[in-house]
């Protein structure tokens, strides 16, 4: 079946490499389609549907989900919905879906519904594969005139920012083609992985890395701002939300003790985190299946998932995806964004009734609690510490352009300081991170992606970058920040190992801001940060982010979630993806991940996984071994395509402003940034390495 | 005497202040007719003692609010170490040596040390009449079809149970009902036999030809009529006070109509007789001037094997009467099959949009139930017919036609164009389509006369909600609840009752949809079988096949109901219905080559299982 099932065809970027010669090969992979053809009998037997029956398609999955508000009146009648204050409601900020999110993901279920109803109707009985239906269905218009239709089209010509589609490397993944998730028939549960994953050894160890003395070996070592970074990336190129309920409140699919509900409570678009405890009941983390996004033509077909993100590196979580969530942030007077403490800190939203932004309940009495252009702002402090830079470097530049240009207008002076802040960012990410997370090599050769024509369509973020490779970086934290500031010296001479306070313990802070955050608190972290060695990505987690106990849990399990979040998305396995990005070697068994997984992991993901064709591509890309860079091959190859076709975004859409502002700021590097922006004496010249005799400390007085 | 205790409850529960008069005459003349026949000795003898465990008291409340298993049927299926005396001394012991408060681990090592583990009083049977290659499957002629013929065959072999000698020596041990025959189970949690389950499953045995299996099963309900005066829900003692649609007659007609054993007929009428009187004694209503009958129960307190999710249902309410009633609508509801339904929810609007909490089943006169009461009359005159015994005959025929007219009267609703429920509240037809709205048709509850008509009014009412428009069978309502009996739920044995309903309408129109949704229902459980290599308690109607949910438990496999029907089903059509005349499925395969990756015809959802 497989013989004629997908058509490999070349992808129009690959013929775009007009320029043969020009480098781009190896690392920066284009993915290419796969068409799946129809056979005749089957083309003909569908074009025989007649347009009352597509009519009647349609309307049976409008009526469809209409009958679900019956059942959502149940759930809000009977109290189930996310509640402030608890564990659902951390991970509901983590993909909290805005208001347009929600009006997209609505018409987009319903025409996939619809889509649904002919393919049980017409394709199932005859024995129609899903892939051959969902083509078919993807040519045939809405019906003309349709409610639906009329909706769909206003949605697309409506301003598009922030609720497209994601991209698909290779072809959606789903027992049924279009959208249902694979049960545990088939795959092992996502909290079950997490938990064999677990070790407990290696969590308990202490970790004290951080306070050696410089030496030959750290060179090599990348620190903690190297992991934030890559979040607040993530931040700005992708969020998939959940879905909501018709009536707009947030769906709930555990009960109020974390275990499941009743079978009457579980709402169609749930599909819980689910682990049996040591008497069989089964304990329960809230997942809701992810928003849906209108498809670009308007026709019947299978829904893709929309991103509430700008597919650009833009600072849009910090600015807003919209000018009307944009002008939220601003002070309105000298080009300023908000801010609190004198400028230091970022604005903070003490009554935030809405619960938008931290995972506080009512009697939490909490007054701390920031905002940002993004509802991931609070997700920890280390994530507040890099938004909080990033929006004193605007106001430090807005400041700046207004003492020379005096008569400039607020949003003059807005826009020039957005342009320069954003470009900074820019440079620091493509041309400092990317080096660090990609290697040498494979960074040079996304910087080398040609520029894509005026006219070309520009590509959203793709699936596999957004749910799975970005997400390398939850490996690599530690479940304690330590105070090293409590010592002024960093550079020690001596090579004691010196007791460590805690800064903070991470799975306290997440959306729940409870530290006293002042200027210099926020320096105390950057300071630990640039010194604090990262964990190495590997498919071990710290205990902070996962829930390792058949208990009822108290915080959530990331890594469960992203395995949850790849199958909702419809993500080929593992092995599909390190078939792609090798060249298409086959692979043939466990034997073939040896190769690129050390063995001793193989063996532990053998006796999870029933066959390796089942590894998901979270699993199988943290489980690599890295080889230069901090990412193994499968994730270095995912992060590359998506980063050359930012590069390429970013070369085809030139910034309005005078290309001399942003020239006069071009010197600003990493290590610039963080000291104009913070307190700190010296960093290293390297901001994503840990400092040692090959990245030297740099004074800020000597450089600003 | 028991018997009296057991319907006084229901007479002052009762919420329509006039019926009680009616209703203890009837009780008088019941009690006055069977006052000296056997049954009434043994009447008297239902008294199990193994109750004050398993269906009432504090124990039961201590256990089930612990919530030590995530399915609450679990501990009321457990065994007992000790007598249920020994044993409630022994629990009080335990509560005041833990000052009334003891935590869930003090609980949960009591049940360990004073029960033993659940169904342990049932073991595993092969029906001694099995035979490898019944006749129906000769009459399937698609090869995947007859394969999987062969498979429900054999999953007889897995629904087989027999009860321990233990159980007949020491019943207070058990919460299982003593039965002399071994049964077959519907499956999954489902571990004892059920009242009208056992329709189908008797008719999917009889095709199977396990007739013996079938008449053993027949004798068991016989002799629970014997002794306690109906059959229960299920066969548990925390089932006391509530049957299930009362299809002992339909079952013995089945034996009969297959075995021409008018002497096994004969000699069941006088069982049949009293199960018939007690389900009117004890469930009649006036409706419109009408005798007519709804479900009821008799027994105080949450469900046993639903515990907890009663209490917390009944929470809304205040007062202990109150709760009391809603225990007493949930557990009528259990006994109407459909537990639960939008279908019995009546709020104070008189419309059917609410929760559980809104649930008024005693106070909705059903369409399915008075057909089947019709339907017994009327197998009751068709037997005693065989028996000569005109004047019997005729005592019943009269009592079917009584039926019938007030069927007539007040569920047929010309406007609607079907049979409707009664609202005994708001007094106004439920206007809400439920697929049991179509039972008049199975049972012929109808005048022939009226054929046409009513061909022409109900086709219509299918086309008006869009009825036909569902890949996976017809859904039991139109209203998504979260309960299991509604959208988007498909039942087996309601397709049943609607699609042969169809086909005894006997109308060309009639008789071809009813062939058309026999064939779908068919092909639709198959592709579900193929799939997942179950047979299911519940379907989707939006799914070709998909399984249900819902509910207060999670899906069953097995499964009784599901399989008697589908083998009634291969029987019927199994000679014109072929998996691979789709024209668009390519090459056929066989059903056994489905392991192999050249199963073309079998392509969708499966090639996901296998390429990838």
């Amino acid at each position: 079946m497989k013989r004629n099932a997908y058509l490999w065809l070349l992808n129009l970027l690959i013929l775009a490499a007009s320029s043969p010669g020009s480098g781009y090969s190896a690392n920066v992979l284009a993915f290419q389609r796969s068409d799946i053809s129809l056979r005749k009998d089957v083309r003909d037997y569908l074009n025989a549907i007649s347009p009352a029956e597509w009519t009647e398609f349609l309307a049976s999955g409008v009526d469809s989900i209409n009958r679900q508000k019956r059942l959502e009146d149940t759930l809000l009648n009977s109290d189930i919905t996310v509640k402030n204050g608890t564990l659902s409601h951390t991970q509901l900020l983590d993909t909290l879906p805005n208001e347009q999110s929600k009006l997209d993901s609505e018409i987009a279920l319903k025409i996939l519904k619809g889509s649904l109803f002919m393919y049980n109707s017409k394709c199932l009985p005859r024995g129609i594969s899903g892939d051959e239906c969902r083509t078919f269905l993807a040519t045939k218009p809405l019906p003309e005139g349709s409610a639906l239709s009329v909706e769909c089209k206003r949605l697309l010509n409506s301003p598009r920012t922030g609720h497209h589609a994601f991209r698909r490397l290779l072809p959606r993944h789903y027992k049924d083609g279009f959208h249902e998730m694979f049960g545990e028939d088939k795959l092992p549960g996502a909290w079950a992985i997490s938990m064999a994953l677990y070790d407990r050894d290696s969590d308990a160890r202490p970790r004290t890395g951080a306070r050696r003395a410089p030496s030959a070996d750290d060179s090599e070592h990348s620190n903690l701002v190297l992991v934030q970074f890559a979040q607040f990336v993530e931040h700005d190129m992708s969020k998939p939300v959940s879905q909501s309920m018709s009536n707009g409140y947030s769906i709930e699919c555990c009960n109020r003790n974390q275990n499941n509900l009743q079978p009457r409570f579980h709402h169609p678009l749930c599909a819980p985190i689910l682990y049996n405890d040591k008497n069989n009941w089964p304990n329960c983390l809230n997942y809701v299946r992810s928003a849906l996004a209108v498809g670009e033509r308007c026709t019947f077909g299978a829904a893709e998932q929309l991103n509430q993100a700008t597919g650009n590196l833009d600072l849009s979580q910090l600015y807003g995806i919209t000018d009307v969530a944009e002008r939220k942030m601003r002070t309105l007077t000298n080009g300023a964004l908000k801010s609190t403490s004198n400028e230091n800190l970022l604005p903070m939203s003490p009554d935030d009734e809405d619960h938008r932004f931290c995972a506080w309940d009512i009697s939490a009495n909490a007054t701390t609690c920031f905002i940002a252009g993004d509802s991931r702002v609070n997700s920890s402090p280390l994530s507040i510490l890099i938004y909080t830079i990033f929006m004193r470097n605007h106001n430090r530049i807005a400041a700046e352009l207004l003492t020379r240009h005096k008569n400039w207008s607020d949003e003059q002076l807005f826009q020039a300081a957005k342009a320069v802040n954003i470009d900074i960012y820019r440079r620091i990410v493509v041309r400092e991170w990317l080096v660090e997370v990609l290697g040498n090599e494979a960074a040079a050769e996304v910087l080398a992606t040609p520029p894509a024509s005026a006219d070309e369509r520009l590509s959203e973020v793709s699936n596999e970058f957004a749910v799975a490779a970005i997400r390398f970086y939850f490996s690599m934290l530690p479940n304690v920040l330590h105070n090293l500031a409590a010592t002024n010296e960093v550079i020690s001479s001596n090579n004691n190992i010196l007791p460590l306070t805690n800064l903070f313990e991470l799975k306290n802070e997440i959306y729940k801001p409870q530290l006293q955050y002042t200027s210099k608190k926020l320096n105390e972290i950057l300071l630990s940060l640039l010194h604090e060695r990262a964990m190495k990505m590997d498919p071990f987690y710290v205990g902070a982010i996962v829930w390792h106990e058949p208990t009822k849990p108290t915080h959530a399990d990331v890594l469960a979630f992203d395995i949850q979040r790849g199958r909702d998305h419809g993500l080929q396995p593992y092995y599909k993806y390190l078939e792609a990005c090798g060249n298409k070697k086959t692979i043939a068994g466990w034997a073939d991940f040896e190769a690129v997984i050390p063995k001793k992991i193989v063996d532990k993901l053998r006796s999870v996984y029933r066959s390796w064709r089942d590894v998901d591509l979270l699993i199988g890309g943290i489980s690599e071994q890295t080889v230069d860079g901090t990412v193994g091959p499968t994730f270095k190859c995912i992060l590359a395509e998506q980063f050359s076709k930012i590069h390429q975004r970013h070369q085809q859409r030139k910034w309005p402003t005078d290309d001399t502002l942003l020239r006069a700021y071009s010197s600003i590097n990493g290590t610039k940034l963080l000291c104009l922006n913070s307190d700190m004496v010296s960093v290293p010249q390297n901001i994503f390495r840990l400092q040692s005799n090959s990245n030297s400390l740099v004074k800020c007085n000597d450089i600003v | 005497m028991i018997k009296v205790n057991l319907i006084y409850p229901i007479i002052l529960c009762c919420c329509l202040a006039a019926v009680p008069q009616v209703r203890a005459k009837h009780l008088l003349e019941f009690i006055a007719e069977s006052a000296n026949n056997e049954i009434e000795k043994q009447v008297e003898t239902f008294d199990f003692s193994s109750c004050q465990i398993y269906c009432y008291g504090p124990l039961l409340h201590t256990v089930q609010m612990a919530k030590l298993f995530p399915d609450s049927k679990t501990f009321v299926d457990m065994k007992l170490k000790a007598s249920p005396e020994k044993t409630m001394e022994l629990f009080e012991a335990f509560m005041a040596s833990a000052n009334n408060t003891p935590s869930n681990d003090q609980i949960r090592k009591f049940v360990d040390d004073n029960f033993g583990a659940k169904g342990t009083e049932l073991e595993v049977w092969t029906p001694t009449d099995w035979v490898e290659h019944p006749a129906f499957l000769d009459l399937v002629n698609d090869p995947d079809l007859k394969q999987w013929g062969v498979d429900l065959n054999n999953i007889w072999k897995e629904l087989g149970r027999k009860m321990k000698d233990d159980v007949h020596k020491n019943p207070e041990y058990y919460s299982i009902i003593p039965v002399p025959n071994p049964v077959i189970v519907p499956g999954g949690r489902f571990i004892e036999f059920y009242y009208w389950d056992s329709y189908w499953i008797i008719r999917g045995l009889l095709y199977s030809e396990m007739r013996d299996t079938a008449r053993g099963m027949i004798e068991n309900f016989m002799s629970i009529v014997q002794r306690i005066g109906f059959i229960p829900n299920g066969g548990r003692v925390y089932y006391w006070g509530r049957s299930q649609p009362p299809l002992l007659a339909g079952m013995v007609k089945s034996y009969v109509d297959f075995t021409k054993d008018d002497r096994f007929a004969i000699n069941a009428l006088d069982v049949l007789e009293h199960e018939f009187e007690y389900f009117i004694n004890n469930h009649s209503v006036q409706a419109k001037g009408y005798n007519l009958a709804v479900y009821r129960d008799s027994s105080k307190g949450p469900r046993p094997e639903s515990y907890s999710e009663d209490i917390e249902t009944a929470a809304t309410f205040n007062t202990d009467e109150d709760k009391e009633n809603h225990y007493s609508e949930l557990k009528s509801a259990a006994e109407s099959g459909m537990d639960f339904s939008s279908r019995w929810y009546i709020n104070d609007k008189g419309t059917n949009v609410g929760n559980l909490s809104v649930t008024k089943t005693r106070s909705i006169v059903p369409v399915d139930l008075n057909s089947i009461l019709y339907w017994n009359a009327k197998i009751i005159a068709e037997f005693h017919a065989k028996a000569g015994n005109v004047e019997k005959m005729t005592e019943y025929e009269t009592k079917a036609q009584k039926i019938k007219e007030a069927i007539q009267a007040v569920l047929w609703n010309e406007e609607a164009g079907c049979w409707l429920d009664y609202d005994l509240i708001n007094e106004k037809p439920r206007d809400y389509f439920v697929t049991s709205n179509l039972a008049p048709l199975w049972v012929k509850a109808y005048n022939i006369s009226d054929t046409d008509k009513i061909s022409a009014s109900v086709l219509n009412y299918i086309e008006k909600n869009k009825l036909d428009t569902f890949p996976g069978g017809i859904p039991n309502t139109l209203y998504q609840t979260g309960e299991q009996w509604d959208f988007p739920n498909v039942w087996a044995p309601l397709q049943y009752i609607i699609i042969e309903g169809l086909d005894n309408l006997g109308t060309p129109d009639a008789k071809q949809l009813s062939k058309r949704w026999g064939h779908r229902w068919v092909k639709s459980n198959f592709a579900a079988y193929r799939d997942s290599r179950a047979m299911f308690e519940k379907y989707d109607a939006e799914k070709f096949g998909g399984h249900g949910g819902g509910g207060e438990y999670g899906v069953q496999k097995g499964f009784g109901w599901t399989n008697g029907v589908i083998i009634e089903w291969l029987a019927k059509y199994g000679h014109e219905i072929s998996l691979s005349n789709t024209g668009a499925a390519g090459p056929s395969s066989r059903f056994l080559s489905l392991l192999g990756v050249t199963a073309v015809a079998l392509i969708g959802a499966f090639a996901g299982h296998l390429i990838w």
